[in-house]
This record gives C-alpha cells, sequence and structure tokens, in this order.
C-alpha cells in the first residue's frame, strides 16, 4: 500500500502500517491545543504493529504496545529554518540502519528490552529526524532488514 | 545554590564513534548505554533510597497541583488513596522510562542545571497545569562530553531518571550538533520560543505527559494581565486598584486592563507589560494600541545614562526626560537612531516629536546633536558640525537639498562625508565640515575629491563678489568656477601669484580656463586664464602673460 501526503510516500511493506498526519495549527481561538505561533508539521509513523489511535508524535503511546519483533519508525519534520544547521548537516534520509546505531539509551522513553535510534538530516532543504524503536534490541539484526525495506520506499519530496 | 550533576566515572570508548556521527547520529558516542548494563537496576534501587531529603507527602502534594482541580473533583478518595493512580502517574518512579523534572534536581530551578542546554521541546494539550492550556515541556540535553552519569534522581515524587534517555527533540540550539542524554525537563506555560530564542516554532505533541509533575511545580493559571499585575504588587503597588476590568481590545489582537496609575497590555507576541504615568500620557496621544507604536514590548525602564525612564513598543520607544519632556521615537526612526547608538550615541535624545516638513517633501525628527529625515522609504540621519553647516546654508532648502544617506567614512581613515541630493558635504576634525555643490564639486570630484591634490575642502561654494562666478578653498588650493568658464582648481605657487600679484578672479587674469598641466609637459606648465597665462617655472617664480 502507498501512502502519500504533505510532500512525503512512502510504499508500506505487507504486515506494516502507517499514516502520514499534519496536526492542527492552534488559533487564538484554540489556545489549548497551543499557541498561534507554533508551526506544525508533518509527520509519519509506520509499523509493524497495529498503531494506536492516541500517539505521541515521537510515539508514545504505540511504544508501550511494541513486542520483540517490533518496529516503530517516526519519520518528523521540522520547520526549515533548521534545515542544514550543525544538527541537520546530514544530507539525506538514511536508507540503511543496522544494529550498531541503536541503543537502549537513545529512547525518548527508556523502556526494558527495547533500543531506539535518532537520524538528524536534510533533504531538499526540508529538515526531518528518523527516530526508530526497536521492540527488542536483541532481534536487531532480524528486524531491521523490515525497517530498512520500508525506509527503500520512502521519498521525501522537495517542497 | 547549585546542584552540582554527578560526575561520570567512565566514558567507555566506542569504535563507531565516527562512523554514527558521519551518519547523522549525534548523541554523545562516548555516553555509554546505562540502561543496558547489568548495574543500572541495582544503582536504581540504590539510588531510589532517598538522595532526596525532604519527604513530600501525597496529600500536600496533590493539594498543590494541577490535578486537584481535575482529578480530585471526580474522584477525591479514589484519587488520593489508591496506589498506583494519579498520584503515581503525576510523581512517576525511576522505573517509568522518563527524566525528572528540573526543579526536582536543580535546587527548585525550573531551568536547566549547568553542563546542559536547551535541546527540544514538546507540549501538551488542555493541561491543568497551564489552567487548559497547552503546557511545554523542554529537555535540557547533557553538552558533549556528557558530565553526568544515569541515575534516578532520588525524589520521593518525581523520582524519575537523570542523564539516561540519550533522546532530543531536535527545535533548540539546533547549531549545536552533539548532545547528550536528558538531564531534566523544564514544564512551563509559556511556549519554548519565547523562553528560549534558540528554540524554533516547529511543534511537537505529547499529550501522554499531560499531567506529569512534581512537588516544585505548581499551577500556572489566571491570565498574563492578571500575573502581571500581581507581579507588581497588585493594588498594593504602583499602578494602583483597578479602575477598568481586563477586556479584549478592539483590534482582536491584545487585552488590556486599566488601574489607577498605568495600563497592563497583553498580546501573545509580546507577553503582558505595563505602561504607566507621563510615558502612558504620551502613549495616549499616539492612539495607544491603535497608533503608530503598537503594544509595548517592555516595562518601564530607566536608561543606562539614568537621565530618562522608557518604554518599548512593538514599532518605536517613548523617552520620559522629565523637564525637557516626553518624546515618542517610532519606527522608521527608532531603527536609525539605535543604529546610530540611540541615546548615548551621535543623535542622543529626541527634542521633540516628529513633524513634517515645510515643502511637504519630508517628516523629521530633531535630537540634541542633529536630526532623523524619512522621505518615503529612505530614512537618513544627519549629525554633529555636517548638521550644524547644512543648517548654517539653509537646511534642506539650500543647496544641498535633502541628504540622500548617512554619513560614511571616506576610506583615506581622516575624513568623513554625507551625500545630499545637490551636493556633498566633507568633514574632518581639523578642517571641520563643509558641503560643495555645483562646478565646484564637479571639478572637485573630477580631480579625485579628498583623494586629489586639493585634500579636503576649508570653505563652501562662495560668491566672489563680481556676479559672475564663485569658488572655494581647500587645504591644498582654491576651486573657481563661472557660468561661462566652469571650474577650475589653481594651488600652489599659481595660486599666490594668482590672488596676490594678480588679483584673482576679479583681476587682470579673471577666472581660470585650465588647470596647470603637470610636470614634463612639453612647452611647459602654463595655467591658461581669461586675461592671460601663469607659466609655473618654480615655487618663487611664476610668470605672468597677458593675452595680445
Amino acid at each position: 500500500m502507498k501512502l502519500q501526503a504533505h510532500g512525503i510516500e512512502t510504499e508500506l511493506p505487507a504486515g506494516w502500517e502507517g499514516r502520514i498526519a499534519l496536526r492542527t495549527q492552534p488559533t487564538a481561538a484554540t489556545r489549548s491545543i497551543g499557541d498561534p505561533a507554533e508551526r506544525t508539521n508533518p509527520i509519519v509513523h509506520l509499523a509493524n504493529f497495529a498503531l494506536p489511535e492516541q500517539r505521541g508524535d515521537f510515539g508514545s503511546g504505540a511504544v508501550d504496545l511494541m513486542s520483540e519483533p517490533h518496529v516503530l519508525v517516526v519519520l518528523f519534520e521540522y520547520g526549515p529554518e533548521c534545515a542544514n544547521t550543525a544538527l541537520f548537516s546530514r544530507q539525506g534520509m538514511p536508507k540503511k540502519l543496522t544494529p550498531t546505531m541503536f541503543s537502549g539509551a537513545a529512547l525518548q522513553r527508556t523502556l526494558p528490552g527495547q533500543a531506539g535510534c535518532q537520524i538528524f538530516f536534510t533533504e531538499g532543504n526540508r529538515a526531518f529526524c528518523l527516530y526508530t524503536v526497536l521492540g527488542g534490541q536483541s532481534a536487531a539484526t532480524r528486524v531491521l532488514p523490515q525497517a530498512n525495506a520500508t525506509l527503500a520506499g520512502t521519498r521525501i519530496l522537495a517542497r | 545554590m547549585t546542584v552540582a550533576l554527578p560526575r561520570r566515572a567512565d566514558r567507555p570508548a566506542r569504535a563507531e564513534s565516527a562512523e554514527l556521527s558521519s551518519d547523522g547520529i549525534h548523541r554523545d558516542p562516548g555516553n555509554h548505554d546505562p540502561v543496558a548494563t547489568t548495574t543500572f537496576a541495582q544503582r536504581l534501587a540504590h539510588r531510589a533510597s532517598g538522595l532526596f531529603s525532604g519527604h513530600t507527602s501525597r496529600r500536600s502534594f496533590l493539594t498543590r497541583t494541577a490535578v486537584v482541580g481535575s482529578a480530585l473533583a471526580v474522584g477525591p478518595i479514589d484519587f488520593l488513596l489508591k496506589p498506583g493512580t494519579a498520584y503515581g502517574y503525576v510523581c512517576g518512579t525511576c522505573t517509568d522510562g522518563w527524566t525528572a523534572f528540573c526543579c526536582t534536581i536543580n535546587s527548585g530551578r525550573n531551568s536547566c542545571p549547568p553542563a546542559s542546554f536547551v535541546a527540544g521541546w514538546w507540549k501538551a494539550d488542555n493541561a491543568a497545569y497551564c489552567c487548559g492550556a497547552a503546557r511545554y515541556i523542554i529537555d535540557c540535553n547533557a553538552t558533549c562530553p556528557t558530565q553526568c552519569a544515569c541515575r534516578c534522581s532520588g525524589a520521593s515524587c518525581d523520582g524519575r531518571k537523570t542523564c539516561c534517555n540519550q533522546f532530543r527533540y531536535g527545535q533548540c540550539n539546533t547549531q549545536i550538533a552533539c548532545y547528550g542524554p536528558v538531564v531534566c525537563r523544564v514544564a512551563t506555560c509559556t511556549p519554548p520560543w519565547r523562553y528560549d530564542p534558540s528554540c524554533t516554532t516547529s511543534s511537537a505533541t505529547d499529550n501522554r505527559t499531560r499531567d506529569h509533575g512534581a512537588p516544585c511545580l505548581t499551577t500556572d493559571c489566571g491570565t498574563p494581565i492578571a500575573k502581571k499585575y500581581a507581579a507588581l504588587g497588585g493594588s498594593a503597588g504602583f499602578l494602583g486598584p483597578v479602575v477598568a476590568a481586563e477586556k479584549a481590545n478592539s483590534d482582536k489582537r491584545g487585552r488590556v486592563a486599566r488601574y489607577r496609575n498605568g495600563n497592563i497590555y497583553w498580546t501573545s507576541s509580546t507577553g503582558a507589560r505595563e505602561v504607566h504615568g507621563r510615558i502612558l500620557a504620551e502613549f495616549g496621544t499616539q492612539a495607544g494600541v491603535n497608533g503608530v507604536l503598537k503594544y509595548p514590548t517592555s516595562d518601564t525602564r530607566t536608561s543606562n545614562d539614568k537621565k530618562s525612564t522608557y518604554s518599548n513598543f512593538e514599532n518605536g520607544r517613548i523617552y520620559d526626560r522629565g523637564t525637557p519632556g516626553v518624546f515618542t521615537v517610532p519606527r522608521p526612526y527608532f531603527a536609525k537612531h539605535e543604529a546610530f547608538g540611540g541615546i548615548s550615541g551621535v543623535l542622543g535624545y529626541p527634542t521633540g516629536a516628529v513633524r513634517r516638513s515645510r515643502d511637504n517633501k519630508s517628516r523629521y525628527q530633531n535630537y540634541v546633536g542633529g536630526r532623523i529625515y524619512v522621505q518615503g522609504s529612505r530614512v537618513v540621519e544627519i549629525h554633529g558640525a555636517v548638521f550644524t553647516h547644512h543648517e548654517s546654508i539653509q537646511g534642506v532648502y539650500g543647496p544641498l537639498g535633502y541628504p540622500v544617506n548617512d554619513l560614511a567614512p571616506t576610506g583615506d581613515r581622516r575624513g568623513k562625508a554625507q551625500w545630499f541630493e545637490k551636493g556633498i558635504v566633507f568633514y574632518t576634525p581639523t578642517t571641520g565640515a563643509y558641503g560643495l555643490w555645483g562646478k565646484v564639486l564637479d571639478r572637485y570630484a573630477a580631480n579625485g575629491n579628498v583623494r586629489g591634490s586639493l585634500r579636503y575642502p576649508t570653505s563652501k561654494p562662495t560668491p566672489v563678489g563680481d556676479g559672475r562666478g564663485t569658488f572655494a578653498t581647500f587645504e591644498r588650493g582654491n576651486i573657481y568656477a563661472s557660468s561661462t568658464t566652469g571650474g577650475f582648481q589653481v594651488n600652489g605657487a599659481v595660486l599666490a601669484a594668482y590672488l596676490d600679484v594678480h588679483g584673482g578672479p576679479q583681476g587682470v587674469l579673471g577666472y581660470p580656463l585650465s588647470e596647470l598641466p603637470p610636470a614634463g609637459t612639453p612647452g611647459g606648465r602654463i595655467q591658461t586664464f581669461e586675461g592671460g597665462t601663469l607659466r609655473y617655472i618654480n615655487d618663487t617664480n611664476v610668470v605672468f602673460t597677458p593675452n595680445p
């Protein structure tokens, strides 16, 4: 299945599901969801397990449900002012994740057995963080090919 | 007092560190993976037993937090007494995977501790802590190389971890690539880009952290204006009692509350700012927030020289100097004034309001040391000796007209020049400021202006007195010009002979018709005048030959 929105497209492998979302922009009348000056950007969640409806942008709510064979891929976009800064100096979206990139500490919320990897990059003058969570670090070798296949099918279009 | 973060005991090397960085993975490679180590659980158990000396009871904590208003109202008994319900959720534990709040580990300060930096943020919607508005959580990540070690905070409530989660939200300080683990979290109702200008407005959301709390975090309720008024002492403060309750302005952008001695204005971009006294009166004459100045961006401040108070606005500033008066410096005058040092610079304090010129071609504002003219999009300052000289020759109505750029160095490290519509004023501290225009300026420019042999002017173009021409003096010569002859330079021994022996332009020679040619010219160095020639032999011998 192919997902396409907000200048991002991805071909989901069998057994994966995903969302490309853009949160509601706060206004003066909706201060409960933030300040009108905030800018919302596209967020991609891809997973080889059922994603819950209520999720944090970096996967909270979803990571609680993960078991060892599960992978969550988050592609989080930042404003154009971030593009090509030191943090986002890497050019191009990573297509190959390896076990050595992952750490049990590199998680938004550290949960037993899980491991994460954050890669900040710029592509087409758009700044992103690719955040990948493994349900079990010990299964990295087995599940990363799936994640890499997903990344291979994901394209960021220049804006 | 600042709590020193526990130092790492070791920094295991990682062979893949350089490789990770080139892959765009900027977490500190020297910070080992504490979560994966077998000693971590032991360390948690050890530390959790009490680095935090003060014990906070469940009831006393809950009565101070936002949860009182939400959860307590729904089921107070359950909420207070059931283990593992809201109390546990708000307080968290060392094993819940989240990081402790900064006020828990930073001596009560809700800010990043030393050796950490604001690295990113997220928000939680509809937060009771912020009275139903969005709540912002700002991560403080350790700077590289990481100087802290993964541990539990040790607090009985908010016993979460510190320096364990090597994760970065990434909207702040993006000029810093390398980051260590999250040391702690700042919780605020202030948008992060206003809390720290290094943060961008790209928002991330995680509503599951909405009610994460700590005893040192309190609710942040009340309108910004109400909080500002309270912070200024309320009715006992200098603003005095309320005379008109807070209300939205007609511009639908901001709010205002009026007090006996001043007002507080608020917008989402400016925050809540007080304006009072004579500055408020002047603000009123400028039509307040509906006028050119728009909303205040500061409270009343005292200038560095202690000679005035002032308030900043979105589009300018108001100065109160006491006896000299209260004056508004609106945009674009304000930007120009600031560019020249503000009240400490060459222009000094404003001395009047913005006025329209008699010819209706400009608006201007006077300052102690000069003036700023605005003509359409052109904003030009004029000050000091140049301003005095310009004024002495009828200013913008005189031969120079309006200034077209600011005073600028001439490039010889000696003087300065300012361009006008019809001429140029040259200035050095030794020669003073003199304007040149017309044929005199044309010749001066053709001869290399300040880099030519004449150097700087020592007079403006002055009528010779014969009804025909003008002349100007320079450090090393003169230029004479008439309507029929154009302008020519005369200098050195030839000038001395021209003036002292032959009576200058009103004498037998009349006006020059050429320049003195350079040494080595075939036929000699002869300068031609209307009534004859002057041949330069040497500095003491100049020969006059009348026209036949």
